[in-house]
């Protein structure tokens, strides 16, 4: 399987027209799929360059090959962000979730750079009631979440959670 | 013309008689409840003994019993609609492998047979040159079975998923709009009429992982029993949960899914995204099969009532009435 990551260029153009039409042309060559352009003008030093941003997605293999046509294009990027953490799921537990430890929850989830929780939100309505949880997990690939979710699987069965998953909600 | 045994005339069979009763290419012969039957070769007045019904609480006299009819009366089909029981399939069971073994055809929209038994029942009615229907077992009206065999024929299946219990997709999308907790929405899905007084098939997952087995079984070519769903009920869900998925565009319903390849079968809630074509309230039945071709189509439909159910039935009548020239 390919993996796909998440990318932001930073590109500067010199600004005439047809610039920005010379630098997509390699990204769409590259088999990326552009996701936003954001560009700005340097208002106190008209004339000189256009800064751009683009956030892309393309297999992580096509990356050196376009940062090169790129730069045979006289395209400066001055920055590359990676979101390596391109899978995203989003679940909701009912139970005891506080009782139960939820560090312990969390940290067994939480692999550094490689799945993380990004989001969680609890709702405890009375003493002794059953709260309710909502979480999100990100991984770097759909192999990483399928064994977050394992694992996710295993601590509710212990713990006597309600696990709510989604259908489909891959990035 | 089709000469019809009918056995139960509650709900589902009142449908029957209803939808059938004007129709020339059909006659009901013979007829049963619980207690009673009574055969007439030239046709039974249905509203006659629907009004006898009421009255004494029987449609005929004790000494014709459902084993009886199917076993003696001449007739072509044996249409049975009594009450599914899950765990042994009988009395209806026994009742359609009686006719079957004649070389009668059956249609039926009970779960419990078609669910512990299709590969025998459909054995038993090849080896006697007959039928045996179920449109009406998979949610109600909704021609699923017809639909994935035929307007699907040839399209490989990668997953499905069905909301395939009405009683728990009211609970939910009451939940959802007015913010009800599950014992409150259970309560008045009750006094309406669409939960039973023991719900617990309903909201455990039982009902909708019987009706997937069914399909599993019939359409996909699988081989699997109630023990290979996995399965969780509806009943800890929380309004909190409710509101939570919201929040992301998402809401909650109890979710049949199925990945043929993986063998995976499980009836669960799921996070569904608000438009998802799943999610509607009330007590409809829906179903959106994945295939290799056609990408997703999505079936839905009324999942219960009684000419709604009878419509299943008569579509698979007319299939035999066509295929045997009756
Ligand atoms: N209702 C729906 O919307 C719906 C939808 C899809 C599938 N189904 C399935 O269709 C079947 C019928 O449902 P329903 O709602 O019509 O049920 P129902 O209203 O309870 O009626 C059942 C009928 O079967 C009769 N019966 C019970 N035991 C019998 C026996 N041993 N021999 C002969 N008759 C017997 C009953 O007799 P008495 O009249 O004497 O009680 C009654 O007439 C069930 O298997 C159900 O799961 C129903």
């Amino acid at each position: 399987m390919q993996k796909y990551i998440r990318t932001t260029l930073k590109l500067e153009l010199q600004d005439k027209p047809g610039q920005l039409l010379t630098a997509i042309k390699p990204i769409s060559e590259s088999g990326a799929n552009i996701i936003t352009i954001s560009h700005q003008r340097d208002e106190e030093n008209p004339g000189s360059d256009l800064i751009v941003d683009i956030v892309i997605s393309l297999q992580e293999s096509a990356l050196p090959k376009l940062l090169d046509s790129l730069k045979a294009q006289n395209i400066d990027v001055t920055r590359i962000g990676i979101e390596r953490l391109m899978c995203m799921k989003t679940f909701i537990l009912i139970g005891h979730i506080l009782h139960t430890d939820l560090t312990d929850t969390v940290n067994r989830i939480d692999k550094k750079d490689i799945t993380e929780v990004t989001e969680l939100h609890i709702i405890m309505p009375k003493l002794d009631e059953p709260s309710t949880a909502k979480l999100t997990i990100k991984a770097v690939n759909e192999a990483e979440m399928d064994h977050a979710i394992e694992k996710l699987e295993k601590i509710a069965a212990e713990k006597h959670l309600m696990i709510i998953d989604e259908i489909g909600g891959r990035l | 013309m089709m000469k019809i045994a009918l056995i139960g005339i509650g709900s589902v069979g009142r449908g029957v008689g209803e939808v059938l009763k004007n129709d020339k290419r059909f006659k009901i012969v013979a007829a049963a409840d619980s207690k009673s039957g009574l055969v007439n070769p030239d046709g039974i007045d249905f509203d006659a003994i629907m009004a006898a019904k009421k009255k004494t609480g029987r449609c005929g006299t004790t000494d014709w019993t459902a084993f009886r009819i199917a076993a003696e009366v001449d007739y072509d089909t044996l249409v049975e609609v009594t009450p599914t029981n899950a765990e042994t399939g009988e009395p209806a069971l026994s009742t359609i492998k009686i006719a079957l073994s004649r070389g009668k055809h059956v249609v039926t929209s009970n779960k419990g047979p078609i669910s512990l038994a299709y590969r025998d029942l459909k054995a038993l009615a090849k080896e006697n040159n007959a039928d045996i229907r179920f449109e009406g077992t998979v949610a109600g009206a909704v021609p699923i079975i017809n639909g994935m065999k035929n307007g699907l024929a040839g399209n490989p299946v990668k997953a499905l998923f069905g909301v395939l219990n009405g009683t728990c997709n009211y609970i939910l999308s009451r939940m959802e709009e007015e913010g009800l907790t599950y014992q409150q929405a259970l309560a008045e899905a009750r006094d309406l009429g669409y939960a039973e007084a023991d719900p617990t098939y309903d909201v455990n997952g039982t009902d909708a992982a019987i009706k997937l087995v069914i399909l599993a079984n019939s359409v996909l070519g699988m081989n699997v029993t109630l023990k290979d769903v996995q399965r969780t009920g509806i009943d800890r869900i929380t309004p909190e949960a409710i509101k939570m998925a919201h929040t992301t565009g998402h809401t909650i319903r109890l979710i049949a899914s199925l990945y043929p390849d993986k063998r995976d079968l499980e009836v669960s809630p799921r996070l569904l995204p608000e438009d998802d074509p799943l999610v509607f309230s009330e007590t409809l039945n829906a179903i959106t099969v994945e295939t290799e071709y056609a990408g997703a189509i999505t079936f839905i439909g009324a999942g219960a009532g009684s000419v709604e159910t009878a419509s299943a039935i008569l579509s698979d009548l007319v299939f035999i009435l066509k295929k045997y020239a009756l």
